[in-house]
């Protein structure tokens, strides 16, 4: 008679739950051997077996452990509501925190790009060896058609000027930014348009209808998504463009935020200077040509040029390369850094988060150390006391989880409004699928640990634990080492994040107390365009400007009004390359910096801005088109030109280059430096020519756009609305732009540096609170852990004052280890903040001295707090106790 | 107090099988016209509540035949009559199980074949 248990019954027996198995198998067996016998089908029998053994289980489960396990960690949780809430709430602050910072890098750094292949798109740059701006110049025609036609590395390059037009034909005028581009920038990018057609091949000729392609933005606006729109005319500076497309809605340019595209024209035939270097470049890459590959043939390239034509001005190796740069770095490199410096904070949160958790665990899991004691007397296993654990942190880290994902949502809405100029444009910061999958795997790491943490807690002694009424045992004290080294660690890691936002934020009050080399109150801007249209010439251009300035400061508020192409820190800026007669042309290699900004002004200009005249004369109505032609550079320029020698009474010239017809001009003033881009960055050489005089450089470079500055007794806010009124007095139909006050503009160009330190301000602030939480916590317990050894103290006559005094000096202890461990963390990572400060070193020492300081304050007062209480014991009730 | 014991149809049968004096969960199955899965649902409801009890036939019997003994349950008489009272008045047409056509109480169950 053979007994084995058929294969597949054994499987089938695993799904019966384990306590009632052998029954089951040898029940189902019998069954099986009696079918056998009576030549009945085995196939119903093992149905029937596979229906018993799973209704089995799932009794088993209804009426067990699982779920018992559920209602148990709910009513325990709720018995408990402020521990609870302080789990809750720590691990949310926590776990938000870092599913924020993690749609942000995925909303910044990684989200996909909507073009064809964004690897294979590269921005093309220039620099000067010895220019202190370093990287990111541009191009000037000649140079571009020469990488254009003989770059083997590139498959197609394009060049773009990115820049503030008039718009007319859809509405109202208006201020547009437009990218004038050639033809082939939607090859390079690898971008189809949503409607209409892109560029033909030849649209970028001199000879060819200019023509547009709307954003899709713009199209809606102007056009309210009208189809129609294809094969309408648009104005931009009174020129009239063709519109032959419209782009799809998540179209980005890597080099802006355009409104419309329109063609660039490059006469092939007779090119720009050399030397006017205005052209932004992107390509595509060959097939198979990586970013290292391209660079190295540019150089190969530029090398021979340099040995072909050796008197040439243009890209060389060394003194005048061409840089290279994918697309995806170009548009979110600046942000790198910063990013770095936030994720190694919220890592620093969520690491103090989850130490304070732990520590509320294990406190918890040592009050419940009798309840556990008697489980086990009553035949509760380990495992299901570990896995009663893991119930009640999974429901923990489930709520922390929700209230760290509705932190995060609002946090992520708020976040591009404050961040407004320094996330790169088209960012977009949500919580998605991927994040939400983050967030899960977080939670549930967070759940297992936790829930494992306690088991700790679960002694194999049960007896023992029953005996000593769940008080003290050797192990305890082991586990309040424990815990004493969790609360080190958190104050470590919240004295590392102190002392770096604290760095930061050092840096940003040396950033505001720099100079700006200008007046700040009481002037406000406005950006003006004057289209060819309705001023054709320089002449006209200029006579506004003088008519503005005159009606403006007829008014008794208004001190002075003058106008510049480029007002000082804001965007943009045209560099140009100079020549002084007698002294050699820009050549690379001799050491002296040839490039300058350059500035086209109005009389009145330096009084506006308050920048003084420090030798010579500042412009004035005198230097009129016709008469000598003058310039007055700034301090830097004179330097960087003459060196210590007056330039006052010397020549200079626009562009460096044989052939240049650019009038020779007359030093006749230096004025004082400004920082010009940010106020972090050395002010750069400039030079300024009146706007009358201005048309003979290049044609009128320079001379259509400008910021207007208006100096004010009154506030400047209340000057914009003067300002605005007497320009729309003057042409109704110009289009007004960006009026602000300088207040506003200097806290712009230092808004993302703003951002940053109150980012690390919150972070810090928050890993402050969990760490005198943390510590706050852990007082409390030794205190509850003491009472008794400080009521018999107090019974022999002990000074309350010297108990407290110990609990307090514990706390110190703490704080002090904490603290060098902390300081110690800050000033090994200090390279991190290497690029984001000004001013100040990354190992701050008043700024490494402060952020122990000012956590042992807040920790020691939160230490008090519990300490106090040991004072109130009563000796008389711990001795009844006994 | 004991939760009331829910009665299904299915539990009614089996109920009325096993007082018919049918013993064996695929033999109650045929006489009911249940699939067996169901008819070892209720046996092991009625089993856990106290109302049948499960027992292991003669293990010699079983030996002689070359198998393994076989599980059969019988009501328990005293729990079980409300039980099948309730279940009588809940569906009326349950006297027409056919019963067990078994010599004694306390014997085997009949050889497998019989009607």
């Amino acid at each position: 008679m053979s007994s084995r248990t058929p294969p597949l019954l054994r499987l089938l027996a695993l799904l019966a739950p384990g306590s009632r198995r052998a029954a089951w198998i040898r029940e189902w067996s019998g069954e099986l051997a009696h079918a056998r016998h009576v030549g009945a089908g085995l196939s119903t029998v093992y149905l029937a077996a596979l229906e018993d053994a799973t209704g089995l289980r799932a009794r088993t489960l209804r009426h067990g452990s699982v779920l018992m396990d559920v209602r148990y960690a709910l009513r325990s949780l709720l018995r408990r509501p402020g521990f609870t809430a302080v789990v809750v709430l720590t691990l949310g602050l926590g776990l938000g925190a870092s599913v924020a910072l993690f749609s942000a890098v995925r909303g910044i750094a990684l989200r996909p790009l909507p073009y064809d292949d964004p690897d294979g798109v590269v921005m093309v740059t220039t620099a000067f060896r010895g220019h202190f701006e370093a990287t990111a110049f541009p191009a000037s025609e000649p140079e571009y058609l020469e990488l254009e036609e003989e770059n083997p590395a590139f498959e197609e390059l394009a060049a773009y000027y990115l820049g503030e037009s008039n718009l007319a034909g859809t509405g109202e005028p208006r201020r547009a930014t437009v990218v004038q581009a050639t033809a082939n920038v939607l090859d390079v990018l690898g971008v189809e348009v949503a409607l209409g057609r892109g560029f033909a091949e030849d649209e970028d000729r001199p000879s060819a209808e200019r023509a547009a392609i709307l954003t899709h933005g713009l199209w809606l606006e102007g056009w309210g998504a009208d189809p129609g729109a294809v094969g309408e005319t648009v104005r931009i500076d009174g020129r009239a463009h063709t519109v032959v497309g419209v782009l799809p809605p998540d179209f980005e340019f890597p080099g802006g935020e355009p409104d419309v595209l329109a063609t660039l024209r490059i006469d092939r035939a007779d090119p720009g200077g050399r030397s006017s270097h205005w052209l932004e470049m992107l390509a595509r890459l060959r097939d198979g040509v990586d970013i290292e590959a391209a660079r190295a043939e540019t150089r190969a390239l530029l090398a021979r040029w340099e040995e072909e034509f050796p008197d040439r001005h243009g890209l060389s190796p060394e003194g005048h390369p061409a840089l290279i740069t994918g697309v995806r770095e170009a548009m979110t490199g600046e942000m790198e850094q910063p990013l770095t410096v936030l994720a190694g904070a919220v890592f620093l949160v969520l690491l103090v988060a989850c130490l304070n958790v732990a520590n509320l665990l294990l406190v918890r899991g040592e009050d419940r150390r009798r309840e556990f004691g008697v489980r086990t007397a009553l035949g509760a296993g380990r495992g299901a006391l570990v896995r009663q654990l893991l119930v009640e942190s999974g429901f923990l880290a489930v709520a922390g989880g929700a209230v760290g994902l509705g932190l995060a949502v609002a946090a992520l809405r708020v976040l591009p409004t404050l961040a407004r100029g320094t996330l790169p444009p088209n960012t977009v910061l949500t919580v998605d699928g991927a994040v939400l999958a983050a967030a899960a795997v977080l939670v549930l790491a967070v759940a297992v640990v936790f829930g494992l943490l306690p088991s700790w807690a679960v002694d194999s002694d049960v007896a023992g634990t029953l005996r000593e009424g769940g008080r003290k045992s050797t192990a305890g004290r082991s586990r309040l080492t424990f815990r004493r080294a969790l609360v080190v660690v958190e104050v470590a890691a919240a004295v590392a994040l102190i002392a770096g936002a604290g760095v930061l934020a050092r840096s940003f009050g040396q950033l505001l107390s720099v100079d700006p080399g200008l007046r700040v109150e009481g002037v406000a801007l406005v950006d003006l365009e004057l289209n060819p249209a309705s001023y054709p010439t320089t002449r006209d251009v200029a006579s506004f400007h003088a008519e503005l300035k005159r009606r403006a400061e007829d008014r008794p508020e208004i001190v002075s009004v003058g106008a510049i192409r480029t007002a000082p820190l804001g965007t943009g800026g045209g560099w140009e390359s100079v020549a002084v007669p007698g002294e050699t042309p820009l050549q690379e290699g001799d050491g002296r910096n040839w490039t300058v900004q350059y500035q086209v002004v109005d009389p009145g200009i330096f009084e506006a801005l308050g920048i003084p005249v420090v030798s010579g004369r500042a412009p004035d109505a005198g230097d009129a088109e016709g008469s000598m032609p003058v310039v007055v550079v700034n301090r830097s320029a004179a330097r960087a030109l003459w060196g210590e020698k007056d330039p006052v009474g010397r020549e200079l010239q626009l562009g460096g280059f044989p052939g240049n017809t650019n009038p020779l001009m007359s030093v006749v003033g230096v004025v004082e430096d400004v920082h010009q881009t940010s106020l972090d960055r050395e002010p750069p050489p400039q030079i300024y020519v009146p706007r009358a005089q201005a048309g003979a450089n290049y044609g009128g470079l320079g001379t259509r756009f400008a910021t207007v500055v208006v100096r004010t007794r009154a506030d400047a806010a209340e000057a914009l609305t003067v300002v605005r009124s007497l320009i729309r007095d003057m042409d109704p139909a110009l289009p007004v732009a960006s009026a602000r006050t300088m207040g506003e503009q200097v806290g712009r160009s230092v808004g993302d540096r703003r951002f940053l330190v109150v980012l690390m301000g919150l972070f810090s602030g928050a890993a402050a609170l969990l760490g005198a939480v943390g510590l706050y916590g852990l007082m409390a317990y030794v205190v509850r852990r003491r009472r008794h050894e400080f009521g018999i103290r107090y019974a022999l006559g002990a000074a309350r004052g010297r108990v407290v005094g110990g609990v307090v000096g514990e706390a110190a202890l703490l704080l002090v280890m904490g603290s060098l461990v902390g300081v110690a963390l800050a000033w090994l990572g200090g390279d991190l903040l290497d690029g984001l400060i000004y001013g100040v070193t990354p190992r701050d020492p008043a700024a490494l001295l402060a952020a122990p300081l000012l956590l042992t304050a807040v920790g020691l007062l939160a230490a008090w707090l519990p300490a106090r209480r040991a004072s109130a014991v009563d000796p008389a009730r711990v001795l009844r106790e006994e | 107090m004991t939760p009331t014991f829910r009665m299904t149809y299915p539990t009614a049968m089996v109920l009325q099988a096993l007082a018919a004096g049918h013993r064996y969960g695929f033999e109650i199955a045929d006489a009911v016209a249940l699939r067996p899965g169901s008819v070892y649902q209720v046996l092991r409801r009625l089993e856990d509540g106290g109302y049948a009890t499960g027992e292991w036939e003669d293990a010699e019997r079983a030996h002689d035949e070359g198998r393994p003994p076989r599980r059969y349950y019988r009501l328990c008489r005293s729990r079980a009559e409300p039980l099948l009272e309730r279940a009588r008045t809940r569906f009326p047409g349950l006297d027409a199980v056919p019963g067990q056509a078994s010599a004694g109480r306390d014997g085997p169950a009949l050889d497998e074949g019989s009607a």
